[in-house]
């Protein structure tokens, strides 16, 4: 048993390890940029500026304090985001939003450079060495910004792009063209960038797979995976199970056994009352009851049979919720 | 003269308040077949603890309101609206299966745990029912909140259509609790078709005895594997293996106690009642309603087919004397416990000391994983 959970363990760690990716750094992503802001957001003091919103695409939240952005790759830590402000921790699947003033000293989340001319924007992680996303800023026009299509995808995505580009539809064609962003007409700084009707699931699913045979055939084999796994662990389980049951017993019973047998039987050989009306009942309901189904059938053996019918708390009707409607 | 005019003025607008003002023929059949669930829940004792609710939840709904008056479930604000929500949001089914972890004895899964299996097989009724649901023009969401009902259980079918088609919630669960309750008069006449009589003559070997051990992994590892697997399923499979853990750890006995005695009640008196009075006529009668009772029928027949025939097709590669009797393969349909006491009235009739009921309760409580992993899946694809 021992062995079994330790591997079981390793199994979960290595899996964990592997796959595991909730509430980390590498899951946040430059969404959207503006740099030239006419008419559009307004930081707390009424200015316009150009704006660089991040989004979170994790499950958990992020703190991106101590994250580093630059438009020099040879100076990753030309700006670092603040710490030591809770508004800096972006919850999942929300977004965050840095003013390219060039003046930091104008608010907390005010950058120390601008957009102007800017042509990448990097985003590091706190080591001030890892590269998270990278952004190639093409030329926009007064109160364009420029992002992704949908919030979070597109190059250095968590979805592998090129398989989104086998889609069918011709704008996700450009989409994937474009490496998930364009020249947004209408940004929208602190909200997702996807301003027009999203196809749902289940839409999606309906032209994928109009008959069900596919969600069927899916959904079986992985209710199937589960209930596979699960019995193939329990069926280990149970192996060990009986082998420890059995170890137990043979290691209890060893010592025991003749002191087992000396009270089962008494030492002068006699057969004591109760014994005998046991073996008397026993035979009366062999010899009467076999057909009638008092008794039941094991050869060579003469046992008492449970009574299932009227004792067992699932056919007794008091404890169910109904009772059959076939009687 | 002034008073009177008033007195009748008030007297016209007081009678348009009245039930009787704005009844309509729907209302009425809704109160006569919310009447039918009742006298079937006391005369007949099917279901009672969940016809009853719903039967009188289909009166407290299907009373004529004036609009507006803010008591109706389907008003923002009344009573009826926030306890409701229950079901909307879908936190009562969640409740439910914790009382069922609670009161689920596992042990006969556990020592023979390929029973595992049949209870996966008879899912094939949700996906029958839902690619029916799709050749007969709806949705896939609502297709797939339709198909639930092949899985025979009901705050599964509630919980996935309370996300998928909260519109056809009302005709959905009525048909799925239906259905669970005429499980032993559905399920008998498919396994005899599909049996002959040697078969149903199997003896299964004695299921071991299971240590305390065991019962504390089963539903540790159980919630694990599935919920990696299928985390749209946490709701469901989290609340029922957490349940089982509450009994079978053996130190929180106060809490199992709760979770599958008053806590259960509480929430099987709620979503009774909530789902009773969801079905207002305007809502309820429909042409749809019809289509979603024999679509719901017709997954409860495949789903039984696919238990029988994969209990025949396992014993293909068993050994002599570890056989499956096929009299157990409708038990997949996860109807707790109603269609393995089928199985097991069933047995007794072609051998009447062969009881097959705990051999019966493996693939029974393995329908009600099978069916959680399963609306997880549908969830996933379709929400």
């Amino acid at each position: 048993m021992k062995k079994i959970l330790s591997v079981f363990t390793l199994a979960c760690l290595l899996l964990a390890s592997s796959f595991a990716k909730a509430q980390s750094p590498v899951d946040i992503r430059i969404n959207e940029v503006q740099v030239s802001n006419v008419s559009g957001l307004q930081d707390e003091n009424g200015d316009r500026c150009g704006w660089v919103e991040l989004f979170n695409t994790a499950y958990g939240m992020v703190d991106v304090a101590g994250f580093y952005l630059t438009d020099d790759k040879a100076n990753p830590t030309k700006y670092m985001i603040p710490k030591g402000n809770t508004a800096t921790q972006v919850p999942l699947r929300k977004y965050f939003i840095l003013y390219a003033d060039g003046q930091p000293n104008k608010g907390v989340f005010h950058m120390n450079f601008t957009l102007d001319g800017v042509k990448n924007l990097y985003l590091y992680s706190t080591d001030g060495t890892t590269l998270l996303d990278e952004i190639e800023l093409p030329q926009m026009g007064a109160d364009q910004s420029y992002g992704r299509y949908v919030d979070g995808e597109g190059k250095h995505e968590p979805i592998n792009w090129s398989k989104q580009s086998a889609r069918k539809n011709s704008v996700d064609k450009k989409i994937a063209e474009d490496g998930g962003f364009s020249i947004l007409n209408h940004p929208t700084p602190g909200s997702t960038n996807v301003t027009t009707r999203v196809e749902t699931k289940s839409e999606k699913m309906k032209d994928m797979d109009p008959w069900g045979g596919i969600l069927a055939v899916t959904a079986m084999g992985t209710v199937f995976l589960c209930l596979i796994i699960l019995y193939l662990c329990f069926r280990q389980i149970g192996k060990r199970a009986i082998k420890k049951q059995a170890e137990e017993k043979a290691a209890k019973n060893a010592p025991a056994a003749p002191a087992a047998s000396a009270a089962k039987i008494p030492a002068d050989g006699a057969i004591n009352e109760e014994i005998i009306a046991a073996i008397a009942i026993a035979c009366h309901m062999y010899q009467n009851g076999v057909d009638s189904g008092i008794h039941d059938v094991e050869s060579n053996v003469l046992t008492f049979n449970q009574d299932l019918l009227r004792n067992s708390p699932w056919g007794a009707r008091s404890l169910t919720l109904k009772q059959d409607p076939g009687k | 003269m002034i008073l009177e005019s008033n007195l009748v003025a008030n007297l016209k607008q007081f009678v348009q308040y009245t039930g009787f003002a704005n009844a309509t023929f729907g209302h009425i059949v809704m109160i006569l077949i919310g009447l039918v669930f009742i006298y079937l829940a006391i005369k007949k004792d099917w279901e009672p603890l969940l016809l009853i609710p719903i039967g009188f939840g289909m009166i407290i709904g299907n009373i004529p309101l004036f609009p507006g008056m803010q008591v109706g479930i389907y008003e923002d604000g009344s009573v009826l609206n926030i306890l409701y929500q229950g079901v909307r949001r879908g936190f009562y089914p969640p409740l439910i299966f914790l009382g069922i972890g609670a009161m689920t004895d596992f042990s006969a899964l556990i020592s023979n745990p390929k029973l595992l299996l049949v209870g996966a097989a008879a899912q094939f009724g949700i996906f029958a029912a839902y690619a029916g649901a799709l050749a007969l023009g709806f949705t896939p969401a609502e297709a797939g909140a339709i198909g639930i009902i092949g899985g025979a259980d009901g705050p599964t079918a509630i919980f996935l259509s309370g996300k998928l088609a909260p519109d056809l919630i009302g005709a959905i669960s009525v048909s799925a609790y239906s259905y669970m309750a005429l499980v032993p008069v559905i399920q008998p006449p498919i396994m005899r078709l599909l049996t002959t009589k040697k078969e149903r003559l199997i003896r299964m070997a004695a299921p071991r005895p299971v240590s305390q051990q065991e019962k504390i992994v089963f539903p540790i590892v159980g919630f694990l594997i599935t919920a990696f697997i299928v985390p749209s399923g946490i709701p469901l499979l989290g609340m029922l293996f957490f349940g089982n853990l509450l009994k079978e750890s053996g130190v929180t006995r106060r809490l199992a106690e709760t979770a599958r005695g008053p806590l259960n009640d509480i929430v099987v008196i709620l979503i009774g009642v909530t789902v009773g009075c969801s079905t207002q006529a305007d809502k309820f009668l429909q042409g749809s309603s019809i289509l979603i009772f024999a679509l719901g029928a017709a997954s409860f027949v495949v789903a039984t087919f696919a238990g029988v025939l994969f209990c025949k097709i396992l014993n293909l590669f068993l050994k002599e004397g570890k056989k499956l009797n096929p009299l157990i393969g409708n038990s997949g349909v996860s109807a707790v416990p109603d269609s393995a006491r089928v199985s097991y009235v069933q047995g007794l009739k072609y051998d009447p000391t062969n009881f097959l009921l705990m051999h019966a309760m493996g693939p029974n409580v393995a329908g009600v994983i099978g069916s959680a992993v399963a609306a997880g899946i549908l969830l996933g694809f379709l929400s």
